[in-house]
């Protein structure tokens, strides 16, 4: 294991994930020019049979909970 | 070379042999040897398009085959990292088509975007956490992340070259490692085990938190007059630049821990901070989490905040029905609060209302409840501290507050807006045999554990409802402060709870034993009955 599959039916291994990277700019990446990829895209759910879930929200989206780390109150 | 057995081949190419039927599948796989190597059958797909296959079968022919061996890679995810990394199973695969991803799910009851030709990147990596295979569309934050952390640019340098706030990269970072595609150190908030002992009842979940609240009562200037407010003492606003360097380093500390970052604003009432729309702004361009506790105000001020970034929640107080909670708070706050309550719900901000648990209002919080059922998000109290004004207020007796810990706790049931916060239902969760809920923070009590209180003059201390000053941040730092004797003493609570098995998700509450005169770190908060 280890090789990563790659465009054109040979195999991407970390080194071609380094030169994707390597290859788009952090301002273009800030801006919307990258290539290959979507603005944010929710992930899929799973297919069948296949070990894939959908996650919860990131907690630093909407906690459902604030209080629950919330200290106490002032009064 | 692995080898799948036949029947697992099927099962990889699901959605390859659905689209291509069966019957045409089953032809075109027929007397080949099975590998994990997907390419000679890509070939064999792109050969046989004359066939009536679909253009984009080869390139989901790949997705499949290498979601599955993800999921059968032996990659180890490392369970502890010391630094910020990628997670060593992320693969980026390079497509040719668009949209593919919808077809693996079957799912008949959405509609998707069909096949187009394109290039897009597809992101696959085994979850740490759940232990599952995740894949989707990589987005330019993933992107971003995976490159800002591959190549040790630090979020400022990105923030700069972006013209971003840094605390836009840092909610991009915090996203990916919420995904598991990054790897981050565990948390550095933790509890000292043998204080806070692990048992059949406390998980190590309750040991460790992974986020931190600064209580930051930016004002003493309130345009109430509440009959129990626990400081009415004259203090100076700090100017902005201060405040905008407490954010600061508030947020490296947060960083330099490996814990979320999340701050309340409060006073006083925190909108009569003159400079509070700007450090508003600056904790939200920092990538804090934002709550207010306060007190009703003009629908316009807050649709200015949701402009900059929408509050988690906004907390308001309410000491019984109308006649009870005016008596305390003042004419016309009730209906006031009332009012404001809608305008938080059509303006979708959680909203939450405290109530300060005093002898006179105890048998008044079930009939509130009733009303603010279809009016709140969520509806708490905590015992009343008698210091400052409060001094002039009683506690309940221990046997009445007892008995009116089991009505609620029944009464939680029937209305849901009630929630669950004072350390001493705790105790009676874990009497009736019912799951830990972790009590005042989480984590029980979370005095100058997972949150620190700063009054508007810089003075910090371990709890807002008593003193317990630990340092002042415009003298020291917030580290130093959070790693001090003082804050130490006070996160580990009192002595006598140190031997409890619930010391990591009650600890009692400290203002309530300095309320009554004891010594907060030697003598428990008198109405724990854990053992009566």
């Amino acid at each position: 294991m280890g090789k990563h599959m790659k465009k054109g039916g040979e195999y991407m291994d970390k080194k071609d994930l380094k030169k994707i990277l390597a290859g788009i700019s952090v301002a273009g990446l800030l801006t919307g020019a990258s290539i290959g990829c979507t603005p944010q895209q929710p992930q899929q759910p799973a297919p069948p049979g296949k070990e894939t879930q959908k996650e919860a929200p990131a907690q630093t989206q909407e906690p459902q909970a604030p209080a629950k780390e919330a200290p106490a109150p002032s009064s | 070379m692995r080898t799948f057995q036949a029947e697992e081949h099927t099962e990889l190419y699901t959605a390859c042999r659905s689209i291509a039927g069966p019957e045409l599948w089953d032809s075109l796989i027929r007397g080949r040897k099975l590998s994990a190597d997907s390419e000679p059958l890509v070939r064999d797909l792109i050969q046989a398009g004359g066939q009536g296959i679909p253009k984009f079968l080869p390139d989901l022919a790949r997705l499949e085959s290498t979601i599955e061996d993800v999921r059968r890679s032996g990659v180890t995810i490392p369970e502890v990292t010391s630094e910020i990394c990628l997670n060593p199973t992320v693969r980026l695969l390079d497509l040719s088509w668009k949209n593919l991803l919808p077809l693996l799910t079957q799912d008949s009851t959405e509609t998707y975007a069909d096949p187009a030709p394109g290039r897009e990147l597809v992101l696959i990596w085994n979850d740490p956490i759940g232990k599952r295979v995740k894949y989707r569309a990589v987005s330019q934050n993933d992107l971003l992340a995976l490159k800002i952390t591959d190549e040790h640019i630090s979020p400022e340098s990105a923030a700069k070259e972006g013209n971003v706030s840094v605390g836009m990269i840092d909610n991009i970072i915090d996203e990916a490692v919420h995904e598991g595609i990054l790897l981050s150190p565990p948390s550095k908030l933790i509890r000292d085990q043998s204080i806070f002992p692990l048992n059949d009842y406390v998980d190590k979940s309750f040991l460790s938190s992974h986020s931190f609240t600064l209580q930051w009562h930016i004002t003493q200037a309130c345009d109430l007059h509440c009959r129990h407010c626990y400081d009415r003492s004259a203090r100076s606003p700090m100017s902005l630049a201060q405040g905008i360097r407490i954010l600061d380093d508030v947020r490296m500390f947060c960083r330099n821990r490996h814990v979320m970052k999340a701050v309340s604003f409060t006073g006083g009432n925190p909108f009569l901070y003159p400079h509070f729309p700007e450090l508003y702004r600056a904790a939200s361009e920092r990538g804090f989490s934002i709550g207010i506790l306060g007190n009703p105000t003009e629908r316009e001020k807050i649709e200015s905040l949701i402009a900059i970034q929408k509050p988690t929640h906004f907390q308001v107080s309410l000491e019984g029905l109308r006649e009870q909670n005016d008596y305390i708070r003042g004419e016309g706050h009730f209906d006031r609060v009332m009012e404001f309550l809608k305008v938080l719900r059509e303006l979708d901000i959680f909203s939450m209302v405290m109530l300060t648990l005093t002898k006179n209002n105890m048998q008044e919080v079930i009939p509130l409840a009733e009303v603010l059922n279809e009016h709140a998000d969520r509806f708490h109290f905590n015992r009343l501290s008698m210091v400052g004004e409060g001094a002039n207020l009683m506690l309940p007796e221990k046997g009445e507050y007892i008995a009116f810990l089991d009505s609620y706790e029944k009464a939680v049931q029937k209305y849901p807006v009630l929630g669950l916060k004072d350390n001493m239902l705790s105790v009676l969760s874990y009497r009736k045999g019912l799951e830990p809920f972790g009590g005042c923070t989480t984590f029980g009590c979370g005095a100058a554990f997972n949150f620190l209180a700063v009054l508007s003059d810089g003075e910090v201390h371990a709890c807002r409802k008593f003193p317990s000053p630990v340092g002042n941040i415009l003298q020291q730092s917030i580290s130093e402060i959070y790693d001090s004797p003082q804050a130490q003493r006070y996160r580990e609570g009192c002595r006598a709870c140190h031997t409890c098995k619930l010391h990591a998700v009650c600890g009692g509450c400290l203002a309530v034993a300095h309320s009554l005169g004891l010594n907060i770190f030697e003598e428990r908060d008198p109405f724990c009955f854990l053992n009566d």
